[in-house]
């Protein structure tokens, strides 16, 4: 096989160009007219050739792409800037217009064939019904009047406002408009004078600041105020294999349907957010001792929600401002420099807490709990976003006795009959209906308990140095955060459903895990359940390693060292120094990953998780690198 | 320098332009996607949303094979399977299938007929100059009408009362509140389903034409004869529902005499033609044909023959069509017990009933014997393998000889014994079967009707209907008067249905079971 991927071709060439004239106009009086004209051109083509040597089909795969953005943007703004009394009075404002326009043109081709490697690009070689392609033009267009003002005095009080009219090219006619608009205020206390006698004298600075305000997003899509029609549609469901055949046909017509997945909606708006935050800032003991603490408050009542809708209508889903979500929290940092400012001796340490709630706090339907299509997760009025449905884990059965029986019919519980018969070994999930059947459709709970956001999440970190010598390190840490063991979830049940699956991603390490193996295992409270591929011997799979049941949920505390360095840096003036033309010499040695404490002792890296509280990785913990360098300069 | 400046104005003039240039750049036409503001403007694109229409019906009683399940294995006929979910319905009447969702869906059934119901709208709002004549305007939407009937007669016959949806759905205020509630929209009485769909299939009859088998569009598209059919159907299930409705019986017979005596098609004698008269009618477009589903690989309309159980082919055929050697699992199983094969064996008339060796591939042999009626195939040009086959079996929904088994069920169900007997003779004399001869009360009647009907459709998806239609259950062993009483012949809905729209009850016999 040497050599053979030689054959293969991959280039991502871009271009981007800005050309951009900024221009200034001065009237009178700390008043001038600006305006800023930018024009972006940015390409990108990629060239991509597979070879039939490595692909299982043994033909080979060519394709190209071509990306085209170019915006205009314009900018036109009076600026006026004043200051008087001294310096003790400075004012600031801006009013002004904004143009954006973006036109997005979009080329694919690619082709599949027998082809020859020895021609990497799409040419006649190809059939025409091996080469298939598209092409798009997209625009939208954003339309802004803002204004802006500020006044301070004396660094002692700041206040600043904004407004801005924002049109956009996105939403219908009746609402693409919005005002946006945000206030926000700064006292110095310090600065204050009759404030000066009250004040310890350790604190050195004292600021609070807030601020309050109305702003919007725009969703990504350009066209979902139209409803789109679908063009080519033959009626061939999935599960039908077309092959070459044309599928854009009825009796020989093109048809043409609505676009069934998402219908339009003209009503589409901005998403408006109130917020507000409150911060202060305060330093102590000449600056030794700095504390910040800031809150924030968001409120987004017009989020864009995926409202499904009933079938009577047809259609899938739209998209429409109706969801409500509400966010809030507060971060604080210390950092304390143990040593004063002049001594050889520097010893910082700072630390850092941050906690984040977000609940929903409007849904449609009258706040009705809203369940996804796949009936995997959900959301509920009250409760953080994105709740898994999962199975209760119960117990691992050593014995089919255990399973209770129903009083009417003297049948044992039993899994639903896609499922192979429960044998020694499986998990079996909370009867949640009480029915005797366990099955998806009553039997998975909203996971209301489960929150993959932290309790408290922060940083803790060190740095020391003496003369040349230092050492650093970083440290970071979360606490009371859910989270879904979705890495050994996803290798276990792929081994599960058998098949190679399991063995073409990370071999994750499973030693230190318990699984059942024997009657009594189930009672001894091993880890898992049996783990044997449940082939059709065993009358089919039970799916017993799902996603979706409360086994994958663990604890996500732990505390890692990200970084510890610490080095040597020589003095520039040392003599040895001038003699070879050194500028910079530094011996050094660090550690990435040094160590990691976590509670879970099931999950490989309870660092490596996502926002959903989904654990990420192909089974491998972070890589721990120890670097030793000298870092020199001439 | 200057020049530099007079840069400098130029940008500031072009920059004051945008600030005049007001809110015109807002309305962004889109170049990709076409939508209805744009699209109703000529003949051709008219034509296009009307096959989308019929390509919608196509896609929801194809997908998973459904129409065979709605219409065939809940008539226990002669169709016994072995496929592990069709058993759930041939082993205990269960028809919450696992893996077959879609079954209790009637999504797709509204996505078809809301198509055709704004399609008809739209081109009613067309001028007619944009037509190459009103014939043809008036043509679009009388087949439109048609699709709306066909789908919401199907909805009627599965589900029995199903939602009404008289608005052309278009916009997000039409299903949402201002409240952000969801428009919820209950089930309709299943004689209020029938109305609706009543007052479509007249509109269509009234602005269809009759055509002729050598019309290219030919019973895969409707023409008059096609509409009139579908009204046959609805009138006669109309008639069964509403305590044998005479004014319906009497529709149902105009209809179908209508049909018998202007549609131009007509019956195919499988004594004479053999084989190959019935490839003829199952690949479609025959003279017997009145509407059916296109299936074709010369139109580029087809799908490759499987053995996969997603898919008719896959479910209902045997080596040596779909695969070289006979499979012993989940493909279909010549069983003595099930009702037809036992009434072919039982009445001796049906000794030399050569449906039996035309529909069916070596009948009464245990492993080998299947229906054939979507065997027909050619072979994929574009691949060697042997089994790499096109299906060119179309799914037929109405022909000639469900018009003289319609007429002679209703004249049964008025007591016309004669004229029904001339009927059932009409299609038993091109099988090969002698004359009826026996009682002629209502009773007897409707049994040999049942039976013929069973062996000429098997496979079309029709006796599970017809059990309903004609209140037979002879040979169903799950079925029972308890179940009957609730509705249990009628499909269950989706939950999923239940939980966005709140509005729908499940029907009785299926609370609790789902």
């Amino acid at each position: 096989m040497a050599g053979e991927l030689n054959d293969k071709l991959n280039t991502d060439r871009s271009v981007l160009l800005t050309l951009s004239n900024f221009a200034t106009l001065d009237l009178i009086g700390g008043l001038s007219l600006n305006s800023q004209l930018t024009y972006v051109y940015d390409s990108n083509k990629k060239n991509f050739y597979e070879p039939s040597t490595i692909r299982p089909e043994g033909d080979g795969f060519a394709s190209y792409a071509l990306y085209n953005r170019n915006n205009v943007n314009a900018d036109t703004y009076f600026s006026y800037f004043n200051s008087f009394g001294d310096g003790s009075h400075n004012v600031t404002a801006v009013l002004g217009n904004r143009v954006d326009f973006n036109q997005y043109e979009n080329m694919r081709l690619s082709a599949i064939g027998f082809g020859s490697d020895a021609i990497k690009v799409i040419n006649g070689r190809y059939t025409n019904d091996e080469i298939s392609g598209d092409t798009s033009i997209e625009s939208n267009a954003l339309l802004s009047y803002y204004g802006r003002g500020s006044y301070n005095f004396k660094d002692r009080y700041r206040i600043s406002g904004t407004y801005t009219r924002d049109g956009s090219s996105k939403f219908g006619k009746d609402v693409r408009w919005a005002d946006f608009y945000s206030i926000s205020g700064a006292w110095t206390l310090t600065e204050e004078p009759f404030l000066e006698p009250v004040l310890p004298d350790f604190v050195s600075y004292l600021k609070i600041r807030a601020s309050w305000g109305v702003n919007g997003k725009q969703m990504g899509s350009n066209n979902a105020r139209f409803g789109a029609y679908n063009l080519g549609f033959g009626g061939n469901p999935s599960g039908y294999w077309a092959n070459q055949m044309n599928r854009s046909t009825y009796a020989g017509v093109t048809g043409v349907i609505p676009n069934y997945n998402r219908m339009a909606n003209d009503k589409l708006s901005w998403e408006e957010t109130e917020q507000w935050n409150i911060g202060v800032d305060l330093d102590m003991f000449n600056r030794r001792l700095n504390l910040t603490f800031e809150a924030y408050n968001k409120k987004t009542d017009q989020l864009l929600f995926d409202t499904t809708f009933p079938n009577y209508s047809g259609y899938n889903y739209a998209q429409a401002n109706i969801a409500g979500v509400l966010n809030y929290g507060w971060e604080a940092q210390v950092r304390y420099r143990v040593f004063p400012a002049v001594s050889d001796w520097k010893l910082d340490l700072m630390l850092n807490f941050s906690k984040n709630e977000n609940f929903v706090s409007k849904l449609p339907n009258g706040n009705r709990d809203y369940i996804n299509t796949n009936q995997n997760y959900g959301y509920v009025v009250g409760l953080p976003l994105n709740l898994y449905r999962m199975f209760v884990n119960d117990y691992i059965i050593d014995d089919l006795s255990q399973l209770p029986v129903n009083p009417f019919t003297g049948q044992p519980l039993t899994g639903k009959s896609a499922w192979a018969a429960i044998r020694p070994g499986f998990p079996i999930w909370r009867d949640l209906n009480g029915d005797y059947l366990l099955n998806e459709d009553h039997d998975l709970k909203l996971a209301t308990e489960f929150s993959p956001i932290p309790d408290i999440q922060g940083g803790f970190n060190i740095n020391f140095q003496y003369k040349g010598w230092y050492l650093q390190a970083y440290s970071q840490f979360s606490f009371g955060a859910d989270i879904k063991n979705t890495v050994l979830n996803a290798y276990m049940d792929a081994y599960d459903r058998t098949g190679d699956a399991w063995a073409r991603r990370g071999l994750a390490d499973l030693s230190a895990h318990t699984f059942w193996e024997k009657p009594g295992d189930g009672a001894a409270g091993v880890d898992f359940p049996a783990l044997y591929p449940t082939t059709g011997s065993i009358g089919g799979p039970f799916y017993g390693f799902r996603g979706n049941q409360t086994l994958w949920i663990d604890s996500g505390d732990y505390w890692k060292i990200t970084n510890a360095a610490f080095g040597y840096t020589f003095n520039k003036s040392e003599t040895f120094m001038k003699n070879i033309g050194l500028s910079r010499l530094r011996i050094f040695a660090s550690v990435l990953n040094p160590y990691q404490w976590q509670r879970s002792k099931k999950v490989v890296d309870a660092s490596m998780v996502d926002f959903q509280g989904n654990t990420y990785g192909n089974g491998y913990p972070q890589a721990r690198t120890i670097s030793l360098g000298i870092d020199t300069k001439f | 320098m200057k020049k530099f400046i007079s840069f400098k104005i130029y940008g500031m003039v072009l920059a004051l332009l945008t600030f005049v240039s007001c809110s015109d750049l807002l309305d962004q036409e889109p170049v990709t996607i076409t939508h209805p503001d744009v699209f109703w403007v000529n003949q051709a694109n008219a034509e296009q949303a009307v096959a989308g229409s019929y390509a919608l019906f196509k896609e929801v009683i194809l997908t998973q094979g459904n129409f065979l399940y709605w219409g065939e294995w809940t008539g226990m006929t002669f169709m016994d399977s072995r496929n592990w979910i069709v058993n759930y319905i041939e082993g205990s009447g269960n028809y919450n299938l696992a893996y077959r969702d879609a079954s209790r869906d009637w999504k797709g059934f509204y996505r078809a007929a809301n198509w055709a119901f704004t399609a008809q709208q739209y081109i009613e709002g067309m001028s007619d100059e944009l037509f190459d004549s009103v014939e043809m305007k008036n043509k679009l939407i009388g087949e439109a009408a048609f699709v709306q009937a066909l789908s919401y007669f199907y909805m009627a016959r599965i589900w029995g009362d199903v939602p009404i949806i008289s608005e052309s759905l278009e916009s997000i205020d039409q299903l949402v509140t201002e409240d952000g509630f969801i428009v919820t929209v209950p089930r309709s009485p299943e004689h209020e389903v029938l109305d609706f769909a009543l007052e479509a299939v007249e509109k269509s009859i009234s602005l269809l034409e009759y055509s002729s088998p050598a019309d290219p569009n030919w019973a895969i598209r409707a023409n008059k004869a096609s509409a009139e059919a579908l009204k046959a159907h609805i009138a006669l299930w109309y008639a069964s529902r509403d305590n044998d409705n005479t004014g319906m019986i009497n529709e149902a017979i105009a209809a179908t005499t209508n049909v018998i005596n202007n549609s131009g098609a007509s019956l195919i004698d499988y004594t004479v033609e053999g084989a190959d008269g019935v490839e003829k009618m199952c690949t479609g477009q025959s003279e017997t044909g009145l509407f059916e589903i296109n299936i074709s690989s010369a139109y580029g309309e087809s799908f490759r023959v499987s053995t996969a159980d997603n898919n008719h082919t896959g479910l209902t055929l045997n080596a040596p069509f779909n695969r070289p050697t006979v499979a012993t699992g989940a493909t279909p199983v010549w069983n003595a017990d099930f009702y037809g094969n036992e009434m072919m064996t039982m009445d001796p008339d049906r000794t030399n009933d050569i449906r039996k060796d035309l529909f069916f591939y070596e009948y009464g042999t245990t492993n080998g014997t299947f229906t054939m009626k979507y065997a027909y195939s050619s072979q994929d040009p574009d691949s060697e393998g042997s089994y790499a086959l096109f299906s060119e079996s179309n799914i037929l929904i109405f022909r000639l000889a469900d018009m003289y088994l319609l007429r002679a069920e209703a004249n049964a169900r008025l007591n016309n014994g004669i004229d029904a007997v001339n009927d059932i003779n009409m299609v038993r004399g091109k099988a090969g079967v002698p004359n009826y001869t026996g009682a002629t009360d209502r009773e007897s009647l409707m049994k040999a009707i049942f039976d013929e009907r069973a062996i000429e459709f098997v496979g079309e998806a029709q006796s599970g209907y017809d059990r309903i239609r004609m209140d037979y259950f002879e040979g169903v062993s799950w079925a029972n008067t308890a179940r009957n009483n609730k509705k249990g012949y009628f499909w269950p809905v989706h939950p999923n249905i239940i939980s966005t729209n709140p509005a729908i009850v499940q029907t009785e016999y299926w609370q609790g079971k789902i």
